[in-house]
């Protein structure tokens, strides 16, 4: 009879030091990305018309195709600490049948191999499995030095309403009506997309899914120096397989982090540019009063004024919202692949 | 992606629209100030250059085009009150 080759006590270790704390880790990016990016509330006119449902379809895809995974990692601890205990009671079939077939068998059942474990001699690593521990994801934030958008906002209102009442001297227009709808908070954008960094884990933090990866990649070598079998093999294959969509599950919330982010800083620069072309129309309208033209000429060149400026809006936004919004539509539509993620649903 | 297209779509009808107002409103109303001033055919002719895009009222308030007539008009419009009653 040929002895087992490993302290079943390592599963044990690995399972509550290492699975235990990722599982609980991999619940809580999960739902930290819930809470903070599935709601674009404040988002209003064509970013929250158009972005929202873009912005809110990557949590809710993360969410289908990535969260299942916890229950994978959940499914694994528990399933290595029935392995331990099938290993101590020597029934090395039972407990390896559990990782290459896939299925948890029945007590009993199988062809058990009855093996004598060396408890005298153990090759013990429980040591090398210490407990995993991850940090905190904090609370999303705008950077600093950002612009603060209902400043910004009150001060486009004032200028615009201004611009309005001279422009109504000459002609009836209802520009507020053009405006409103190209003005988002970005404030929510950043937020959300500081969410999607963090989550992602990819700055050196310590807390996301890069360093879930890690710490798994770490360890999980460890586990397979001093476990053998056919149940080893099978493990260190799942595991792998498993690091690897955690890896692209941070490369992706990662892209969604810079997707949300180019949603932000477009949403302001959306502003800026109606901000300046609000200006220059006052500018332009200001100037009418100490003219000399006639007055058919100053209405004209009023009319100028409103057309350029109604067109310059449509530019705006034909060139840089349907490029955003095609960006978030190819992502979810990656995602919903599944790809990179098959391993999460298995159980 | 869809969403996007219909919403541009809406929005781009909606503020040509505008614009089409907006012409259609100087060219009644520039008519009407050119009938002050004694009338002048081809104002419409200009009206109808800028409707078809091929023209702005920024050429027609700038004189920006060698388009005699719509020189004739630039100098019309803006022809200031002062100068006028000067030459007058």
């Amino acid at each position: 009879m040929a002895a087992i080759e490993h302290d079943p006590r390592d599963l044990v270790a690995f399972s509550a030091n290492v699975l235990d704390p990722s599982w609980d880790h991999f619940t809580t990016v999960n739902l930290y990305l819930h809470r903070h990016c599935a709601t674009t509330e404040g988002l209003d006119g064509v970013f929250g018309a158009l972005l929202g449902p873009a912005v809110r379809n990557y949590a809710a895809e993360w969410r289908t195709v990535v969260s299942p995974g916890a229950g994978v990692l959940q499914a694994d601890s528990a399933d290595l600490r029935k392995a331990a205990r099938r290993y101590e009671r020597n029934e090395q079939y039972n407990a390896d049948s559990l990782f290459t077939t896939g299925k948890r068998l029945q007590p009993g059942s199988g062809v058990e191999e009855r093996v004598a474990f060396d408890t005298a001699t153990p090759k013990l690593s429980v040591g090398a499995f210490k407990r995993v521990s991850y940090g905190e994801l904090g609370t999303p934030e705008v950077p600093a030095g950002q612009k603060d958008f209902k400043q910004a906002f009150q001060e486009l209102d004032s200028k615009l309403g201004w611009l309005e009442q001279k422009l109504r001297e000459y002609v009836d227009v209802d520009l507020h009506g053009y405006v409103q709808p190209l003005i988002g908070d970005w404030g929510v954008l950043w937020r959300i997309s500081d969410a999607w960094r963090r989550a992602a884990g990819q700055g050196g933090d310590t807390a996301g899914m890069y360093p879930l990866y890690k710490e798994l990649h770490t360890f999980s070598p460890a586990l397979y120096a001093h476990w053998n079998g056919p149940g080893a093999r099978a493990f260190e294959f799942h595991l792998d397989r498993f690091e690897a969509a955690v890896l692209a599950a941070s490369n992706q919330a990662q892209y969604a982090a810079e997707s949300v982010k180019a949603g932000a800083v477009y949403a302001e620069k959306i502003f800026n540019l109606v901000f300046d072309k609000v200006e220059e129309a006052l500018t332009r309208v200001m100037k009418l009063a100490t003219s000399k033209g006639g007055a058919a000429g100053k209405y004209l060149e009023v009319v100028d004024l409103v057309v350029t400026f109604l067109k310059g809006l449509l530019q705006t936004v034909t060139d840089g919202v349907g490029t955003l919004v095609a960006g978030f539509d190819r992502w979810v539509a990656y995602m919903r692949t599944g790809g990179d993620f098959s391993v999460f649903r298995e159980s | 992606m869809d969403d996007f297209e219909a919403w541009l779509a809406a929005t781009r009808d909606q503020i040509f629209g505008e614009i089409d107002r907006l012409h259609e409103q100087v060219r009644r109303d520039g008519a009407e100030f050119l009938a002050e001033e004694g009338g002048s055919p081809e104002f419409d002719e200009v009206a109808q250059l800028v409707v078809a895009g091929r023209l702005s009222w920024s050429d027609v308030c700038t004189g920006n085009s060698a388009d005699p007539v719509v020189q004739s008009l630039h100098r019309r419009f803006w022809q200031a009150p002062d100068d006028d009653a000067r030459r007058r």
